[in-house]
């Protein structure tokens, strides 16, 4: 029991940290990544390649001076950024990231919790986070944020379903929603990315509108909206917005990686766990990769594609999947 | 030890880990009032009016998201279960997606996904 206990908390602090290291060499991958699109370096200045950055951005961003515009509503504007944090670091807890481990007697699994509605429980975590974006766009009481946090919700309603119904294929295939059971079944049937190839394509585009990135990124829309909900905020808790944007990056990827991609799953000359983070890194490439190539959509057009493109195609596919894994076709 | 008391320990250390940050800018930065600091960034100009509440024109697509979700969530014990169901229960699950696609078509038909 208390071997239990410590095993628990030393994969409470182990995931803490690396969701925090993660989201800070994130931060810096992308930026040097859309310099190199761009053409120019990136951030190079502060240590070896700019290994430093994101130190120095954390520090500055500590000392800065914390300012609230005179008719915020205070409560809520201090709430927001602790939702939005909290909604991206919660996910996390269900994603297993490499084989259980055998020691000392115990067989530890290498996520915090593997409840048997694994999937659905990081489903309902992750979606909290558009409550930081609304209210925080509401309590700002300045009009590009209000509007930043209506087009949040806008988007929400408009790629929420389809996203629910991509992932169903997956189900119908591995028999369970327990993420370690979903890899288990592609360890026995092969990875989904395959036969579930739409199902996939259609899961990759609402997980970028999930974390809110170009072509997503309609909420902070800096050439129309200042920086959209969060024009208002300062210091610390403006941070907390980018941890947020970063680590939901992180998030979605491992779920792209675990649903998809086989999650741990490798040829054995690499450990489990090491698998697992080299797809979590390739899934992050191609979320800069998109955000450095796409313009931005409308929103209301983002509407209509949501429920008469995606929805449809993802429901079809779904079916289809049905009718094969219960022997009718 | 069970899953959920373990899930809820780590949401009870995120919560502390995120709260903590949120105020270490209040507690560590400077605090030198004045100025137009409090007024809100509106390009240059000063504020015109309070941000007045408006009825945004997607109310009803919103309405109907929760309908769809709802009945998608029912989907997924259904899902899960399938393959022991074989035929017969690909078949009574077919029957409910009829009535959900009836009801999709005519809500496109009608235009209850447009803009306005």
């Amino acid at each position: 029991m208390i071997l239990e206990i410590v095993v628990l908390v030393v994969k409470i602090l182990l995931l803490v940290a690396i969701l925090m290291g993660g989201f800070a060499y994130t931060m810096l991958l992308e930026r040097r990544l859309l310099g190199f699109f761009q053409l120019r370096l990136g951030p190079n200045r502060v240590g070896p390649g700019g290994m430093l950055q994101p130190i120095a951005d954390a520090l500055k961003m500590m000392l800065k001076e914390d300012m609230m515009p005179a008719g915020a509503d205070s409560f809520v504007y201090r709430l927001a950024p602790v939702i939005a944090g909290f909604a991206a670091l919660s996910v996390d807890a269900v994603i297993p990231f490499g084989a259980p481990i055998h020691l000392l007697g115990l067989t530890i699994s290498l996520d915090i919790a593997n409840p048997s509605i694994g999937l659905l429980l990081a489903f309902a975590l992750s979606s909290l986070g558009v409550y930081g974006i609304v209210l925080g766009g509401w309590a700002s009481q300045n009009k590009y944020s209000l509007l930043g946090g209506i087009r949040a919700t806008a988007q929400i309603i408009s790629y929420e379903l389809a996203m629910g119904l991509s992932v169903m294929g997956v189900l119908l295939m591995s028999h369970t929603a327990n993420l370690e059971g979903i890899v288990l079944a592609q360890k026995a049937q092969g990875w989904f990315w395959l036969p579930q190839i739409v199902p996939f394509l259609i899961f990759m585009v609402t997980a970028i509108a999930e974390t809110n990135r170009t072509p997503f990124d309609l909420p902070e829309a800096e050439s129309e909206l200042v920086a959209g909900y969060h024009t208002e905020y300062s210091g610390m808790r403006f941070a907390l917005y980018y941890v947020a944007e970063y680590i939901n990056m992180i998030t979605q990827s491992g779920l792209i990686v675990t649903l998809f991609f086989g999650g741990w799953l490798g040829p054995s000359f690499l450990p489990p766990i090491i698998w697992y983070f080299i797809k979590v890194i390739i899934a992050i490439f191609v979320f800069v990769w998109i955000r450095a190539t796409l313009p931005r959509f409308r929103y209301d057009k983002l509407m209509s594609f949501g429920w008469k493109i995606l929805l449809p195609i993802a429901f079809l596919y779904f079916v289809g999947t049905a009718a094969f894994v219960s022997g009718v076709l | 030890m069970n899953q959920y008391i373990a899930l809820l320990i780590y949401l009870i250390v995120s919560v502390l880990v995120v709260l903590s940050m949120s105020f270490a800018s209040e507690m560590l930065g400077p605090n030198v009032p004045g100025g137009l600091k409090k007024l809100t960034y509106e390009s240059g100009i000063v504020p015109e009016a309070p941000v007045g509440y408006f009825s945004v024109r997607f109310y009803r697509v919103a309405m109907l998201f929760m309908i769809f979700d709802v009945a998608i969530m029912a989907l997924y014990p259904w899902a899960t279960t399938l393959s022991s169901l074989k035929a017969h229960g690909f078949y009574n699950g077919l029957a409910f997606f009829a009535i959900m696609a009836v009801a999709f078509v005519y809500v496109w038909r009608k235009g209850g996904f447009q803009w306005h």
